[in-house]
């Protein structure tokens, strides 16, 4: 054995740092961990936090569009089972057992009905296969989406088409993001048994969860502890000036389509939480759990013969540079005013005329779609940013009538609960922080 | 519980990795990850401590020299020999490195408090004196003095062992 001096000890240390687990491993200690959190959970309250969950789709159409606008939803939507969260009351040992066995639950397929003000009701089939792989089928499109790797594809058969978006600005996790894991994202709202019930001719538990903006109720099996139905409620906010960050754009917003050629439609919508969104009710049914799926209808590499289109998507949080930079593309695209109001950034009557003044140029019209797809994208998430300070703290909005450059004249403040202090945008595009709500001059 | 969970969303695999250095067995690392969690959960004081992250990394590192504490105190069965967890110790040096680091890991045992919490932030887990310092609310030549003193120990200790292995004629001798 080598004498044992400060270097054979350095040595050693060395070894040691090296030391990696395996990814099963930690794997296991993690559902460990996430057992004692569902458990926990029987015994008290957990407090809520602002999430905000970035939605996004892209659908391809001929010029019959009328679902346009409900794919994008839709897409958004899917991500519904993922979010509701429970508080355990009197029942919690049933359902902490439902939790267990959800978590436990390496796949699943269901149907999803979506019902919005809007539109028809749309449904879609998914699968889910942990960790973190989803495929979702609507309208002869397929999306698969690996959430480890914030990768997205979508395939249009019909077509033989196929775009791989790749989710940027947001934290890589270390581990495999498992799609059920919602165990440990509890949210603070009250769960309670309300019934036994008779469904399809299964007696069945009835769940109820409710919470500011969102209704949820689940009828569980009690043989397996599994959910048989889940309808979800969302309700959007009672104040008219929250608003859902949502827009959809055309390709022939841009240039002129020829009558037989496709027309693309590409869409973003926010869920920002807070009632940020429209009226919708979601019946997800069918569910089938653990069944035998074949990884490879996960497989995020499209067929060898499909057309291939690469894009990014920033999925960033929103944030006050942001909200700058929204306001100085809005200046300088409108004669050096800012918006009206705030709300105005997701009116498609004066966003797509400025996207349009931008990156028309007599090109294709697919590519200049592309282009400002990512411009509109930063527009919503000022939005997101300026209806998140209203929602859970102070928001004032006065840029009506400045122009870029007036110094002094504060175009919109906004104070967090936990801070004394007003952050304030002014004219210049100059950020500071102000005591008191900024007066115009 | 909130601040919890997002310690867990923060530290997941860095606490888990952590233990699996000093227990040098997966399976334990894993109980002792939820153990950690457990115990964090049911403190009473919870809400009171100000920086949760640091107080688990703490209580892991305490609970993972306790578990080696209480190994070394029962009788050594053939089940408990601990395996390896990484692939980069080869085959073939397993064993005698295995038994080095070991060593090493035992002696670390020896000694608890900053020092020790120094320790294993810098060389376990490869910190800079400056983050440890942040972390332990010290200044970075105070940290360096806290690992010289803790690696001075070990020094000590390894070589005290060292001497009465070589006096009584091989560790069959000692054991």
């Amino acid at each position: 054995m080598p004498r044992t001096d400060e270097q054979e000890i350095l040595r050693r240390l060395e070894l040691i740092s090296q030391i990696k687990p395996s990814p099963e491993s930690t794997a296991r200690a993690m559902e460990r961990v996430r057992r004692v959190f569902v458990s926990m959970s029987e015994k008290k309250e957990i407090s809520n936090q602002i999430k905000i969950v970035r939605i996004w789709g892209s659908i391809m159409k001929t010029k019959m569009l009328r679902f346009a606008a409900a794919a994008v939803i839709i897409i958004g939507i899917l991500f519904g089972l993922h979010q509701f969260g429970v508080r355990i009351d009197g029942t919690a040992v049933v359902w902490a057992d439902v939790m267990e066995q959800i978590y436990n639950a390496r796949t699943v397929t269901y149907r999803e009905t979506i019902k919005t003000e809007d539109n028809p009701p749309t449904t879609v089939e998914e699968m889910v296969m942990e960790p973190g792989h989803i495929r979702t089928t609507f309208n002869n499109s397929i999306s698969i989406t690996d959430l480890a790797l914030n990768r997205d594809l979508q395939l249009y058969p019909n077509e033989k088409k196929a775009t791989i978006t790749q989710r940027i600005g947001m934290k890589q996790r270390k581990q495999p993001f498992n799609y059920l894991n919602w165990v440990t994202k509890l949210k603070d709202r009250t769960g309670q048994f309300t019934r036994q019930q008779v469904l399809d001719g299964q007696a069945v538990d009835v769940f109820l969860f409710q919470q500011e903006y969102e209704k949820t109720t689940v009828w569980v099996d009690p043989k397996t502890n599994l959910p048989v139905r889940v309808e979800r409620e969302i309700i959007p906010n009672p104040d008219k000036e929250i608003i859902s960050p949502e827009m959809a754009l055309r390709s022939d917003d841009f240039e002129e389509v020829k009558e037989g050629e496709m027309i693309i439609t590409k869409g973003i919508s926010f869920y920002g939480g807070g009632g940020m969104v429209k009226k919708m009710i979601m019946v997800i049914s069918d569910f089938v759990w653990d069944a035998n799926l074949d990884p490879s209808l996960f497989s995020i590499e499209p067929p060898p013969d499909y057309a291939v289109e690469q894009e990014q998507l920033d999925v960033s949080n929103p944030d006050e540079q942001g909200l700058i930079e929204v306001l100085a593309l809005w200046s300088e695209m409108s004669d050096g005013f800012f918006p009206s109001a705030i709300k105005d950034l997701v009116d498609p009557n004066m966003v797509k005329p400025i996207l349009v003044e931008k990156f028309a140029k007599g090109g294709n019209p697919v590519d200049e779609l592309e282009l400002a797809m990512p411009v509109l994208n930063k527009i919503l998430k000022a939005l997101v940013f300026a209806q998140q300070q209203r929602i859970y703290g102070e928001w004032g909005y006065a840029g009506d009538g400045i122009r870029l450059g007036e110094t002094n004249e504060p175009i919109c403040w906004w104070k967090s609960d936990d801070t004394g202090t007003y952050r304030v945008i002014y004219g210049d595009l100059s950020i500071g922080d102000s005591s008191e709500i900024p007066q115009q001059k | 519980m909130q601040r919890l969970l997002e310690v867990f969303e923060r530290s997941e695999t860095e606490l888990h990795t952590l233990l699996a250095r000093l227990v040098l067995r997966e399976d334990i690392a894993e109980e002792l990850m939820q153990e950690l969690f457990v115990k964090l959960a049911n403190f009473k004081g919870l809400d009171k401590v100000k920086d949760l992250a640091a107080y688990a990394h703490r209580t892991a590192v305490n609970m993972a020299f306790d578990w080696r504490k209480a190994r070394d105190k029962s009788a050594c069965r053939l089940d408990d020999v601990p395996e390896p967890v990484s692939d980069l110790i080869s085959p073939s040096s397993k064993f005698a490195q295995n038994e080095e680091i070991e060593e090493v890991l035992g002696a670390i045992a020896q000694f608890r408090g900053a020092s020790r919490e120094a320790f294993v932030m810098r060389y376990i887990q490869q910190q800079s004196y400056e983050y440890i310092a942040g972390e332990m609310g010290k200044t970075p030549n105070q940290v360096c003095a806290l690992c010289f003193k803790a690696l001075m120990h070990i020094r000590y200790l390894l070589s005290d062992k060292e001497l009465r292995y070589s006096k009584k004629g091989g560790r069959d001798a000692e054991d």
